[in-house]
């Protein structure tokens, strides 16, 4: 097990009196220690406004921490808003799925122009050779080659998600970053886009870290849970530890509520 | 590319082409297209088209009344003004003029005001309030009165009255390009591209001008026919281009001092700019609804 990802003492301060945000509040994040492992599985969970988008957000470098580091194979790369973290292009590596694939796909350029900018931007390949990446990765995650053509209005909820993935896919990262992938998907699309992950994680050997409520998917697909509660990680381990023998009062309320599921489901 | 075909309409039609077939649809602005084209023409080639030099004065056909009235002939179809000029000839060159400048000065305006509009709405903080703020008391001010305003500093003319309009223009580009631009900026496929590494640059042109195509057609419409009815009314004002020259404003201005002996004169040119504005605003409408159309279904 080679580690990819190493977050050191990571931590985000919202206390600034922005304009913006009428009541003036302090939220403070971390500070966050995770170490990540090649083709590694965790699941972020806890309640609404802990702070675990931010968390995924921070991750891939979207917003910008105050404190800490982080290292992507040995390269430190968000250590804190220094100007000389630019230099490395983390989105080689690191990779998210937004918690709306709707509102992430822009309305106004076909899928293939959409897949076409991280590789246009992040590589050197050349017009032909994009193409061919693009279908390669359309067909990879369960699309057509013809989707290149089609505008986000012409997709159902599952495919646009399913060009999130191969947006976040097509560079070959090491790492995909997703919040609440499966939040807005029927039972079948879920466990198709579980499955596609499942499978993509084997073929590349991807580490994933997943944002959701959904325990049940927690249970079945990863090794480690991390558990929030404002800001904090409050409690971490193998899944079925936690599952079995969870320590602090949030892990129990939240492993509680999804047990007393889980008979019912059983009996019908 | 595909290699082989699922679907039974087998090409995919590219953004345009729906447009177009959207446009097509609505039958009210498919008619202003056809007489927007033939404004278009006319702006083109009107002096190939036109049967009399529009500037010659003919004594021996004072005010000859159209042809449609009794004693109106067929050689001057519209019939001829006060100093024997051919109104049809003089009304088809005055479109060009009219018509003409007003395009040239509304995509200079629209160039400018989108180029500000982005710089002003990609930055944040002083320099970016500071722009929106001076173009928006700016705004409150009618266009005509603006262009009226720089023309007394600049004097009359044509061209002058031209930078006048475009002058007046820009504001509404910069303050709509400007709130477009902040209201896309903070959607989530700009983060996604963020994180792709694109620069502001890439991010405009990539992510945020495809978006904004919509706006622009509704904006430019509505600005070009403020600049058809502007360029008019300063030429009408004798404020813009001068009396030979044949402007539809000035033909108007003319055609007045004889309007009870020869109401064609003010009739006319008048209908000319009322079907011109409409025709504008009819293909405006109806292609920004097509183009909303075309992202929706």
């Amino acid at each position: 097990m080679s580690e990819v990802m190493l977050v050191n003492g990571l931590t985000f301060k919202h206390n600034k009196q922005n304009r913006w945000l009428k009541k003036p509040e302090v939220f403070a994040l971390g500070p966050i220690e995770l170490s990540v492992n090649r083709s590694e599985t965790i699941a972020i969970i806890g309640e609404n406004r802990s702070g675990k988008s931010l968390l995924a957000k921070l991750l891939v470098g979207a917003v910008k921490a105050d404190e800490g580091e982080i290292f992507l194979s040995n390269v430190t790369y968000n250590a804190a808003k220094k100007k000389s973290t630019k230099s490395y292009n983390s989105s080689n590596d690191i990779r998210m799925i937004f918690q709306h694939s709707t509102e992430a796909m822009n309305p106004g350029i076909p899928v293939g122009r959409i897949l076409d900018e991280p590789l246009a931007l992040n590589t050197d390949l050349d017009e032909k050779a994009r193409r061919r990446r693009i279908e390669e990765t359309l067909v990879q995650v369960g699309l057509l080659r013809d989707h290149y053509y089609f505008y986000r209005h012409m997709l159902s909820d599952g495919q646009q998600q399913r060009v999130a993935i191969a947006r976040a896919m097509i560079l070959q990262p090491k790492i995909l970053v997703a919040d609440e992938p499966f939040a807005a998907l029927d039972p079948s699309v879920r466990s198709q886009t579980v499955n596609l992950i499942l499978s993509l994680q084997k073929e590349l050997g991807l580490a994933f870290i997943f944002i959701t409520h959904n325990l049940g998917i927690v249970r079945h697909i990863a090794d480690k849970i991390i558990v929030m509660e404002n800001g904090k990680i409050v409690e971490s381990g193998k899944t079925e530890t936690i599952f079995r023998w969870p320590q602090h009062k949030m892990t129990k309320k939240l492993i509680e509520s999804y047990q007393s599921l889980v008979p019912q489901q059983t009996l019908t | 590319m595909p290699q082989y075909s699922l679907y039974q309409e087998e090409s995919q039609p590219s953004p345009w082409q729906r447009t177009w077939e959207e446009f097509r649809a609505s039958h009210i602005a498919f008619t202003g297209l056809i007489i927007l084209t033939l404004f278009f023409f006319i702006a083109l080639f009107a002096p190939i088209v036109a049967p009399y030099d529009p500037l010659q004065q003919n004594i021996d056909v004072l005010l000859v009344p159209p042809s449609w009235e009794s004693n109106g002939t067929i050689t001057h179809l519209f019939g001829t003004d006060a100093l024997g000029r051919d109104v049809f000839s003089r009304i088809m060159v005055g479109c060009r003029v009219t018509f003409g400048s007003s395009i040239l000065l509304v995509l200079i305006a629209m160039l400018v005001g989108v180029t500000v509009g982005t710089i002003a709405g990609m930055t944040s903080g002083v320099r970016s309030s500071v722009i929106n703020h001076t173009l928006d008391a700016l705004m409150a001010i009618p266009t005509l009165l603006i262009a009226i305003i720089i023309v007394a500093i600049l004097g009359t003319g044509l061209v002058n009255s031209m930078w006048a309009i475009t002058l007046a223009l820009i504001p509404q580009f910069i303050h709509h390009t400007r709130a477009f631009v902040r209201s896309e900026m903070k959607k989530e496929y700009i983060l996604a591209s963020r994180l792709d590494g694109a620069t502001s640059k890439q991010l405009f042109f990539h992510s945020i001008l495809p978006n904004m195509i919509e706006m622009l057609v509704v904006q430019g419409s509505l600005a070009l026919s403020i600049a058809v009815i502007d360029i008019s009314a300063l030429g009408f004002l004798n404020l813009g281009a001068q009396p030979p020259l044949p402007e539809l404003g000035v033909i108007l201005a003319d055609g007045l001092d004889v309007a009870y002996i020869a109401p064609w004169n003010v009739a006319l040119p008048g209908l000319t700019i009322f079907l011109m504005v409409l025709a504008i605003n009819i293909v405006g409408d109806g292609l920004r609804s097509a183009l909303r159309k075309r992202l929706s279904h």
